[in-house]
């Protein structure tokens, strides 16, 4: 699995209440220590949400999340086999970190619905733009 | 009495309590645990009981009384009080002002072994052995959240005739019945038969005779006060047995601004596990409930400072717990429950940013710091 360089896009998708009504994403949706993403180089958000309807997907580069306040490893996950693009962005997430992240992720594919009814979003790029 | 002016009064109480040990020369754990008793019975006295070690002659609680005695009427206060401990006893008289401002007078008055002859106190406070309370701080008038507390007055006092306040309608099946006269809760019994009600307050008040102890039901709850529409949920209703259905509805204006977010809330408890499609863990009840319990606290606090809450946007966090976020420009607030004793924040300005374990006063604390104008 090759190292991931720090302009690619990473994946994680995001679950509709964790979406607020303005687009803007939670800081709830990164506070995983060993955090799963996709790499968006090998699965396209397509990919990354089949199985998975209604979620959303978050987007950052691995450069961002390694010069965040509290640095993240990003490294592939090499015991995924039937999933490649699978890396993890590892590291304590302070709650400042935590919104670092998620104020730097764009929401690359919205939502289906969020608790309080459609997302008013802005348009956003569909999930076939995306990839 | 409002639960939250309760709590506010007990919380700036116990900060005067560690301000003035500080001036006794006393440790922390020298100056006692200071404990909100009960809300004796029903009425809106309020008993504070303070345990000291025996070998400790000056209780920093008699002292602050004492002091705040002497500070209303121009007497010298106690000499042993410095500056600093006088500060605090200034801050403690002007909250009680604050309050009696906002139409719940406070009033200082020195048990000194022997209660005002109008309340009637729980007989366990006198059982031998235990700490006897030092001061009541009875409240007049009364202005309590709930018309189904009238039979609970002294007859000496007059029921509370105004019943503007909130209104809730609590639906239940089976049997009330309050069990223990002590403790804030309602218990449900189901019988053979089953009962169904749908009751306004006032109907709830007055329902039959021989159900009179529903008068003295007394819901963990927060309420409307006769003077202003604040916010009614019933925070916490006990069944006697897990077959009970109980659901509480507030219906003021209020309570239904905030309900939709209660709603919200209470709906994390349907995602499963792994919900975010990683692996996050089912949202803990205890998370859900503190969550709820905080909110209905942090609008009725806010109220009382006649502030209106900005509502929340609220997350379910993978680790099983609420999120609630406020943010206002630059200004940004997180709350992180767990559960009713375990909470995280964060609070922001621009780049300026403090983190860590919070309790639930400090928390309340910070979102009244997120609505003031101005603060920093």
């Amino acid at each position: 699995m090759s190292e991931i360089s720090d302009d690619e896009q990473l994946h994680r998708r995001i679950h509709p209440m964790q979406v607020k009504d303005d687009g803007t994403i939670s800081t709830a949706a990164f506070t995983d220590p060993e955090m799963s993403v996709d790499r968006a180089q090998i699965w396209t958000a397509q990919r990354s949400l089949e199985g998975h309807p209604g979620m959303g997907i978050a987007a950052f580069t691995a450069g961002f999340a390694r010069t965040l306040k509290e640095p993240q490893e990003v490294v592939p996950d090499v015991t995924e086999l039937f999933r490649p693009a699978h890396a993890l962005v590892k590291g304590k997430k302070p709650k400042a970190t935590q919104k670092q992240l998620a104020r730097g992720s764009s929401l690359v594919v919205r939502p289906a619905m969020n608790m309080s009814g459609a997302l008013r979003l802005p348009a956003v790029e569909s999930a076939a733009e995306a990839d | 009495m409002r639960i939250d002016i309760l709590e506010r009064l007990a919380r700036q109480l116990r900060e005067t309590i560690v301000g003035v040990s500080e001036d006794l020369e006393l440790t922390a754990d020298e100056a006692g645990v200071l404990e909100l008793v009960d809300l004796v019975s029903g009425s809106s006295g309020l008993v504070f009981e303070q345990t000291l070690p025996a070998s400790t002659n000056l209780a920093p609680l008699e002292v602050v009384f004492d002091g705040m005695i002497a500070r209303s009427s121009g007497r010298h206060p106690p000499r042993i009080l410095t500056e600093h401990g006088l500060r605090h006893i200034d801050d403690l008289l002007e909250t009680c002002q604050d309050i009696g401002r906002h139409g719940t007078p406070v009033r200082i008055q020195m048990a000194s072994g022997e209660y005002p002859p109008f309340y009637s106190w729980p007989s366990e406070v006198w059982t031998d052995g235990r700490p006897a309370p030092l001061y009541a701080l009875p409240t007049l008038p009364l202005v309590l959240d709930s018309v189904t507390l009238r039979g609970a007055f002294p007859p000496e006092l007059p029921p509370i005739t105004d019943t503007e306040a909130g209104k809730w309608v609590i639906r239940f099946t089976g049997h009330v019945e309050r069990l223990d006269n002590r403790k804030s809760e309602m218990r449900i019994r189901r019988d053979n038969k089953l009962k169904e009600l749908n009751l306004s307050e006032e109907q709830f008040a007055t329902v039959d005779g021989e159900d009179a102890r529903w008068k003295r039901v007394l819901v963990t709850a927060l309420s409307a006060t006769p003077n202003w529409d604040g916010v009614v949920e019933v925070l916490r209703v006990v069944p006697a047995t897990e077959d009970v259905e109980v659901e509480a509805t507030p219906t003021n204006e209020a309570a239904q601004q905030i309900q939709p977010l209660l709603k919200r809330i209470a709906d994390f408890a349907d995602l499963p596990a792994r919900w975010d499609s990683y692996s996050a863990e089912p949202i803990k009840i205890g998370a859900i409930n503190a969550a709820k319990a905080f909110l209905v606290l942090a609008a009725s606090e806010l109220r009382a400072r006649n502030m209106v809450m900005t509502l929340p946007f609220a997350a379910p966090v993978s680790r099983g717990s609420v999120q609630l976020e406020w943010e206002n420009g630059d200004k940004y607030l997180e709350i992180e429950l767990f559960g009713e004793r375990w909470l995280d924040y964060m609070r922001s300005v621009d780049n300026d940013a403090a983190e860590g374990e919070t309790n639930r006063d400090k928390a309340l604390d910070l979102v009244v710091w997120f609505h003031q104008r101005g603060e920093r």
